[in-house]
């Protein structure tokens, strides 16, 4: 495009010439006026002379030659021209380019620089221009190796590529370039030049540094995984490197399986079935291939593998090998075998099972269930139990849905099992209609690591037969079968009087709470104003009573105290039957020394000489078993006030069935005709003003090593001592779900 | 100075245990005005100046003594009541109660109870515990500074 003007002007002054020979031929002397340039008058004036003097001939010859001279100058004109330009470009160019350039003089003397030098190097050409190179730069370049390198440029046309050179750039620290020379062969004044190049590959060195380290990395990583073969086949499936984790899997070493095919890992008859290939060739067409499978082992034994074929492809897309990852996942694959198995074992148990999840959905169901509630498994799997088992709705008044979920309710917050009681719950048939049913069902918690329920197992007998049966017998008449058919129903019958039985204990229990817990409140309050008010009369008329009077008062007084610490105690004593137990290890000695140390206050002035034996590591509630040694030592404390020393000795009866431990004090002792009385409540063998207390101790006693599984029995000899046993079993403790009857026996309420 | 009295607020539904209260506050001379709330009902027609109370003009309590089991309101209500509300919640407030019950201890220290002191049947050990009491938050503590002056 921009030469276009210029050739048109050419082509306007070819023209031009033309025009102005043939005005010579024919019109001589007006060529002047035509003319344009002073070369051109010089030449006209030749041309006219020539053919004032001269002959048309030499006129035509003249004319050519005319034409042609002026030819060439035009095209000298324009060389120089174009060189003009092109060297402008060139300079533009190099001015344009990213990598900093010199142009070195034949005496190595900076003839220029482009711009990118000037900015990277921080340096300007009054700086550097006709100075020797080895001068600037402070001198970094003046090396001998550079010289060299640069005469041979110069002398033998010889060029450097890529020379790597370390240089200080002000500012940015060292860096490191690449310099490129080659000679410069101008046309001109033929003096040979240099174009050195240099180019900053800091950056890129350090990338490429830590890519080189970072793939290291990686290398020793996949090198020392020990839990998968991680491993590259070549392109035909050959084994071209082994990691540690692939000898461990495989039992081959490095140098056992490098180059060996892929197939030596597979089964002969995956072998002979193409597996290796056609795992190799899905990676081929789809990139990568999974699958699982029996692989062999070096020695020839099995594992279950879990493999990952990746086919690696360099930059055009070919295809460069594979990445292998193997996994041994037999105990998985066992586990999920053995889920299978159990799957249909339970399906296949002979009783009616459904399991369900803490929100009653359900998940698994017995074929015998399926069976015996005309369903299919697809119909209930998933859904709410509720959902597919609705109360019969012709039923008024059905109880089905609220009894079990009460009782599943139940189970969730006792993670206990709960058997209930034999329920009507018809069941709808695939025809709509609801079958009157009787089932005996039972709702078990299934506990998961963290002691959560994870499932409800829910667990029935159709009874429908036995209850409709016991409706048509009436004369008792019947073969074995139908004797034994009516003793099972008679056993359901049973069970469900155990129900009814477990209720009412359920509600008697609460309503106990509740009694103790008005007892705590308002029979206290009408004991304190007896006594208040006995102590304000006496103020306000004690001076008008007599000692008879104020003794009167005075045993008002102590009544209400002693009867509210009985009430205190008899509270405690329920307590104590009600609470519930926390077992643990309890160090007895420990537990022993503490109770021991802090009697010591009320022993203080006194001479008691306590002797405590080594004692065993029970298993047990630690604050009730405390209790037991504070009841047992401070009676024994109590009981030997009258002697000087008192001794009280602690230990252990050796058995290997219970630990037996035993309280022997020299106290006044006991007759053993009233040994059977010792451990009721409020039961006493001495009078108040003798030995002061309500007669509870004991009876808690009794009442935790019960709840222990344990057993207590004294013995003595009245005047001379008494000792108390108590024995806790050695291993699992009998599991006391249910704490004892709270209520009282009658015998040990009824004494005076 | 001012002479600003110290009052008290008894809660409490027992004619007896008013009068054996009120009896042993005198008898110690604990130099307070003593309030007389009959139930949880009336302790908060009181605190709040609602009801009969509307035109209560005396500030409100140093202390509230308030028994646990009661007609109508009871006293963990009340409690729960006082503790629920910005400007009683400074007040303390001591349960006087006849129970020890672990439930009703756990459930007044959720509540923000003050104390809490079982009324003993012995009426010396009883005069003795709300002498104590008395002294203690209308004598010696320091109530605090602002909700509890307001006329």
């Amino acid at each position: 495009m921009a030469q276009t003007p210029q050739l048109s002007r050419r082509k306007e002054r070819t023209n031009s010439v033309i025009g102005v020979v043939l005005f010579g031929l024919l019109a001589p002397g007006a060529a002047f006026a035509e003319s344009s340039t002073g070369r051109l008058l010089e030449a006209s004036h030749k041309t006219q002379f020539i053919v004032t003097v001269g002959s048309v001939g030499i006129v035509l010859l003249i004319g050519w030659t005319a034409w042609k001279t002026r030819r060439e100058l035009v095209a000298r004109r324009q060389a120089a021209e174009l060189q003009l330009t092109a060297r402008r470009d060139a300079e533009s160019i190099v001015d344009a380019v990213r990598e900093p350039l010199l142009v070195l003089d034949q005496e190595l003397r900076v003839e220029r620089a482009n711009r990118a030098f000037y900015q990277s190097f921080q340096t300007s050409p009054a700086l550097i221009e006709r100075r020797l190179f080895s001068e600037i730069g402070d001198g970094q370049w003046n090396q001998p190796r550079l010289s060299a390198l640069l005469a041979g440029t110069l002398s033998h046309d010889t060029k450097f590529d890529n020379v790597e050179w370390e240089y200080d750039l002000p500012g940015l620290g060292r860096r490191t370039m690449l310099l490129n020379g080659s000679k410069l062969n101008r046309p001109g004044d033929g003096a040979p030049r240099i174009l050195l190049t240099i180019e900053d590959v800091t950056e890129r060195k350090r990338a490429d540094e830590t890519l080189r380290a970072g793939e290291e990395q990686f290398r020793m990583v996949v090198e020392a995984i020990e839990d998968y073969a991680i491993f590259m086949l070549d392109t035909e499936g050959h084994v071209v490197s082994w990691n540690r984790g692939a000898e461990h899997l495989k039992g081959y070493s490095a140098k056992e399986i490098v180059g060996r095919h892929l197939s030596r890992f597979y089964l002969p008859e995956d072998v002979t079935a193409g597996r290796p290939e056609r795992m190799l060739n899905t990676a081929r067409e789809t990139g990568r291939a999974e699958e699982e499978g029996w692989r062999l082992r070096q020695d020839g034994s099995r594992f279950f593998a879990n493999a990952t074929i990746t086919a690696i492809r360099g930059e055009n897309g070919e295809l460069r090998g594979f990445a292998k990852v193997t996994r041994d996942v037999s105990e998985r694959h066992r586990l999920s075998q053995m889920h299978v198995h159990f799957r249909a074992l339970f399906d296949s148990l002979p009783g009616l099972f459904l399991v369900m999840t803490p929100d009653f959905k359900i998940v698994a169901v017995s074929n015998a269930y399926l069976q015996a509630t005309m369903t299919r498994r697809d119909d209930l799997i998933g859904r709410g139990l509720f959902d597919v088992f609705p109360d019969n709705p012709d039923l008024p008044g059905a109880t089905g849905v609220t009894n079990l979920r009460a009782s599943l309710q139940r189970v969730l917050k006792s993670s206990q099992t709960d058997t209930m009681a034999i329920q009507r719950y018809d069941i709808q048939r695939p025809d709509g209609v609801f079958e009157e049913r009787y089932w005996s069902p039972m709702n078990s918690p299934l506990l998961g690591a963290d002691e959560r329920i994870e499932y409800l197992i829910h667990r029935v007998e159709d009874v429908t037969d036995f209850i409709k049966q016991r409706g048509v017998e009436s004369n008792g008449q019947g073969g074995v079968h139908a004797r034994l058919e009516r003793m099972e129903s008679e056993i359901f019958r049973s069970s469900q009087q155990v129900q009814m039985a477990n209720l009412q204990l359920r509600a008697a229990n609460s309503e106990l709470e509740a009694f103790s817990y008005s007892v705590s409140h308002d029979l206290r309050a009408p004991l304190r104003h007896i006594d208040g008010f006995a102590d304000l009369l006496g103020k306000y008329a004690g001076s008008a009573l007599d000692d008879k009077g104020r003794r009167y008062l005075k045993t008002i007084s102590d009544s209400a105290t002693r009867m509210g610490a009985l009430i205190d105690d008899l509270l405690v004593f329920s307590r104590i039957g009600r609470a519930e137990m926390r077992c643990h290890k309890v160090d007895l000695n420990a537990l022993a020394d503490e109770v021991i140390h802090e009697l010591r206050v009320e022993t203080n002035g006194r001479n008691v000489d306590w002797r405590r034996q080594g004692l065993p590591v029970v298993e047990g509630d630690s604050a009730l078993l405390r209790q037991v040694l504070v009841n047992l030592f401070s009676n024994a404390v109590k009981y030997t006030r009258p002697r000087d020393p008192a001794i009280i000795e602690i230990g252990l009866v050796p058995s290997a069935i219970e630990n037996t431990i035993y309280v022997r004090d020299n106290g006044v002792g006991f007759e053993m005709t009233y040994v059977t009385k010792l451990f009721g409540v409020f039961q006493r063998l001495h009078r108040n003003d003798e030995f002061e207390g309500t007669g509870i101790g004991l009876a808690n006693v009794h009442r935790i090593i019960s709840r222990h599984g344990g057993r207590t029995w004294a013995e003595g000899i009245l005047g001379e001592g008494a000792t108390f046993y108590f024995s806790l079993p050695i291993g699992t403790m009998p599991s006391l779900a249910m704490p004892p009857a709270t209520a009282l026996s009658p015998e040990t309420i009824s004494t005076p | 100075m001012t002479t600003k009295v110290k009052r008290i607020l008894v809660v409490e539904d027992s004619e007896q245990d008013i009068e054996l209260t009120l009896a042993a506050l005198d008898g110690h001379n604990v130099a307070n005005e003593v309030d007389i709330a009959r139930d949880g009902a009336e302790a908060l027609d009181y605190l709040f100046r609602r009801g009969t109370f509307a035109g209560r003009t005396t500030g409100l309590p140093v202390v509230i003594l308030l028994d646990l089991k009661m007609p109508r309101v009871d006293g963990l209500e009340v409690l729960r009541q006082i503790k629920a509300n910005p400007e009683m919640k400074q007040i303390p407030v001591v349960m006087l109660t006849s129970s020890r019950e672990e439930q009703d201890l756990i459930r007044s220290y959720e509540l923000g109870v003050n104390a809490y002191v079982v009324k003993p049947v012995n009426f010396q050990q009883f005069m003795e515990s709300v002498r104590q009491l008395g002294c203690f938050w209308a004598v010696i503590n320091e109530p605090p500074p602002h909700p509890l002056s307001s006329p």
